[in-house]
């Protein structure tokens, strides 16, 4: 039949309200950024005083005189104000932030969103103004974020005056001098909060190495790189930047403070390639349990069986056993490994799948326990469920973290000649589905585990002169498919993996592998 | 069928329709003026290296420049602009001073002279590093009120960075 008209436009009409109203169940449906509580790190600085209320801004206010306003943390400072309200109790309230990294943590990934900047006050002092309205107070720089902070004398819940601070970055390294491969420990304080002054871009003899942040360690990165090249002096920069790159006229922007720290580093000698290593991220509890592939979902309605392994994390092929309880007793029962299968390369709707392999099979017991010894696959790496299935339902799940896993280098290479770096155990999200590749300290590009469920074979060429020449692997944020607005240090090295990065409040345990090869 | 169809649009549409008015409805306050407020670099600072371009916009200074204000305002009723002809009182105020009064006057090339309200202010040696707000104040003849909130920054003047101990290339580069 020939729609009329008017039925016609009811379709439209229809179509369209049913459009609009998908949409907006779906601008609720996506991406829901989660803000990531910091693990509790070693070597970072706790928030260094109590919150306080900064007050409220009033029209006429008054300047205070900081001595020194440019420091690093630890020194004296001295603060004084005047023609203040007389013989009142003054707060000094010092202008900050909490940072934290923001995951969006699905079924089947994790996404890496950014970052989130939480302005706060802490309370620096608390002292009085005399009968003429002045006051006098001392502190120490406070371990902190680096650049200005604000700094309010609150009177009466308002802010009669304001002074300024800057802290200021600085960089050491430790050694200054060895041969090619030593270990070259860096670390900067007062790094900061706002996005142009939170990521150190790392050059090596003008060679970007990658980049670094201090989101969740109050202002200080620690990392390390690998001393490189021919004997000589090599130079070492922490360039400010915005996002990962170098910013090469800092000194014009807004925030100068943050322009490049150089230092030179000496090598004596090249007494061969160093053996492979792996370079740990800091140890730390996880804050958040949303990780990946399953966590909390799936489960039959009604669900109280439980389930636990004796190991929670390990490479490929590594055992572990499952224990679980509360299922139905003499029920066979079988152990699903879930993981995914797909891609993101042009992705454009969904790309992977879930897929589950039996690990472990058998019948509970008459008390409804259940126990089976599991051989983790030869697949991708990260978090993955392992679920007990009764009756084609889930009954309980746990989950296993896939360490990435270093597996061959060619000792010694021709000049010109290609060579292989295998890795095993890469994983699928944003936080771990790439690592970032550096040749003698330059970024050279990045290789990706999912297509190829976690087994890498990253190719190379022998470049330079004949001698060491050092590769290092490091994680990478992959900010691509799906693209989030404004994320920082995506598709580079993450630096300063071991104690500022996304994935460790999550769990995401991620190593840096430092590598040599011989040209001969 | 085609009814919960129709139904389901129909409820949908007016979800589109109603939700956008009723953000709209809460609109913005009534204003007696609109204002126009930025700063730039005085040519010749009093305490401070002049910059290579005077006059630019930026609200970002170090201590010893010059921040010049520049003001434009426009009576929201009568559509007149703000000038000595109708204001009685045109300031801004600025964390530790006195009132900056503001000054009508041209500015600009001969040929191309522009009508606008200024006020320099030099940034004290001692004033406090960080963000400030400035507050542009206008009351006119006829009792009227204008303000604008502006903020800076102020900046310590540039610090060596850690400087390698090799010559700069620059230098042996000129000789």
């Amino acid at each position: 039949m020939r729609p009329t008209r008017s039925r016609s436009l009811r379709r439209v009409v229809a179509a369209c309200g049913a459009l609009v109203l998908a949409a907006a169940l779906q601008s609720v449906a996506t991406a829901a950024p989660t803000p990531v509580t910091p693990p509790q790190m070693p070597g970072a600085a706790p928030l260094f005083g109590p919150l306080a209320d900064a007050g409220v801004a009033v029209e006429t206010v008054s300047t205070l005189k900081t001595v020194p306003d440019v420091a690093v943390p630890g020194k004296p400072v001295t603060i004084t104000g005047a023609g203040l309200p007389k013989s009142k109790d003054v707060r000094l309230v010092w202008m900050t932030a909490n940072v934290r990294w923001v995951l969006d943590p699905k079924a089947d990934s994790v996404d890496y969103i950014g970052r989130k900047v939480d302005k706060i006050g802490v309370a620096l002092a608390n002292t009085q103004t005399d009968a003429s309205g002045a006051f006098k107070a001392s502190f120490r720089v406070p371990k902190d974020f680096g650049g200005l902070h604000d700094i309010f004398a609150v009177v009466d819940g308002k802010q009669v005056a304001k002074g300024g601070f800057l802290l200021e970055r600085t960089v050491r390294m430790t050694p200054t001098r060895g041969p090619v491969g030593t270990p070259i420990k860096v670390t900067v304080v007062g790094m900061g909060s706002p996005t142009y002054e939170s990521v150190g871009a790392v050059l090596y003899d003008n060679k970007f190495a990658g980049a670094i942040s201090a989101n969740t360690t109050r202002g200080v990165s620690v990392f390390t790189i690998r001393a490189s090249g021919g004997v000589g002096t090599h130079w070492i920069e922490v360039a400010g930047s915005s996002h990962t790159v170098p910013y090469l006229n800092m000194q014009q922007s807004p925030v100068p403070w943050t322009d490049g720290h150089r230092l030179a580093f000496r090598i004596t000698a090249d007494k061969g390639a160093p053996k492979p290593s792996v370079e740990q991220p800091k140890a730390v509890t996880a804050t958040i349990a949303e990780r990946t592939t399953l966590q909390n979902a799936n489960l039959a309605a009604g669900a109280a069986a439980s389930a636990q392994l004796s190991s929670t994390s390990g490479p490929i092929l590594s055992k572990t056993t499952l224990s679980a309880g509360g299922l139905s007793a003499g029920q066979p029962y079988v152990v699903q490994w879930a993981s995914v299968v797909g891609n993101r390369v042009n992705c454009t709707g969904q790309c992977w799948n879930f897929v589950n392999e039996v690990v472990g099979n058998g019948v509970a017991g008459a008390d409804g326990t259940a126990r089976a010894d599991i051989k983790i696959p030869d697949g991708l790496g990260g978090w993955h469920a392992v679920q007990v299935v009764q009756g084609g339902q889930v009954k309980a799940q746990t989950s296993y973290f896939v360490k990435r896993t270093f597996v061959s280098i060619p000792k010694t290479v021709k000049a010109g000649r290609p060579f292989i770096v295998e890795l095993k155990g890469v994983g699928w999200t944003q936080l771990d589905n790439t690592v970032a590749v550096t040749y003698d300290n330059a970024y050279v590009g990045y290789a990706c585990g999912f297509n190829s469920n976690g087994y890498v074979r990253i190719q190379l060429f022998a470049t330079g002169n004949k001698g060491t020449h050092l590769i290092d692997l490091y994680p990478l944020l992959y900010t691509q498919q799906p693209a989030y607005p404004y994320p920082q240090l995506g598709m580079v090295p993450l630096l300063g993996f071991a104690m500022d990065a996304p994935g460790l409040g999550a769990g995401y345990d991620l190593p840096a592998f430092r590598l040599a090869i011989k040209v001969v | 069928m085609r009814r919960p169809l129709v139904l389901l649009g129909f409820v949908a549409a007016v979800i589109a329709l109603v939700v956008p008015a009723a953000v709209q409805a809460a609109g913005p306050t009534k204003l007696d003026a609109f204002i126009y407020v930025d700063t730039v670099n005085g040519t010749r600072p009093t305490g401070a290296k002049p910059r290579p371009i005077g006059c630019t916009q930026s609200n970002v200074f170090t201590r010893g420049e010059q921040m010049v204000f520049r003001v434009w305002g426009t009576d929201a009723a009568t559509g007149d602009v703000l000038s000595t002809e109708n204001v009685s009182d045109g300031y801004v105020t600025f964390p530790g001073m006195a009132n900056q009064k503001l000054n009508w006057g041209a500015h600009g090339a001969t040929s191309n002279r522009v009508w606008f309200w200024t006020a320099p202010v030099n940034i004290p040696a001692d004033f406090p590093l960080g963000t400030g707000t400035a507050r542009v104040v206008f009351k006119t003849d006829d009792g009227k009120t204008g303000t604008y909130d502006y903020q800076f920054t102020i900046v310590p003047a540039l610090k060596a960075v850690t400087k390698p101990k090799a010559k700069l290339a620059s230098r042996a580069a000129n000789r």
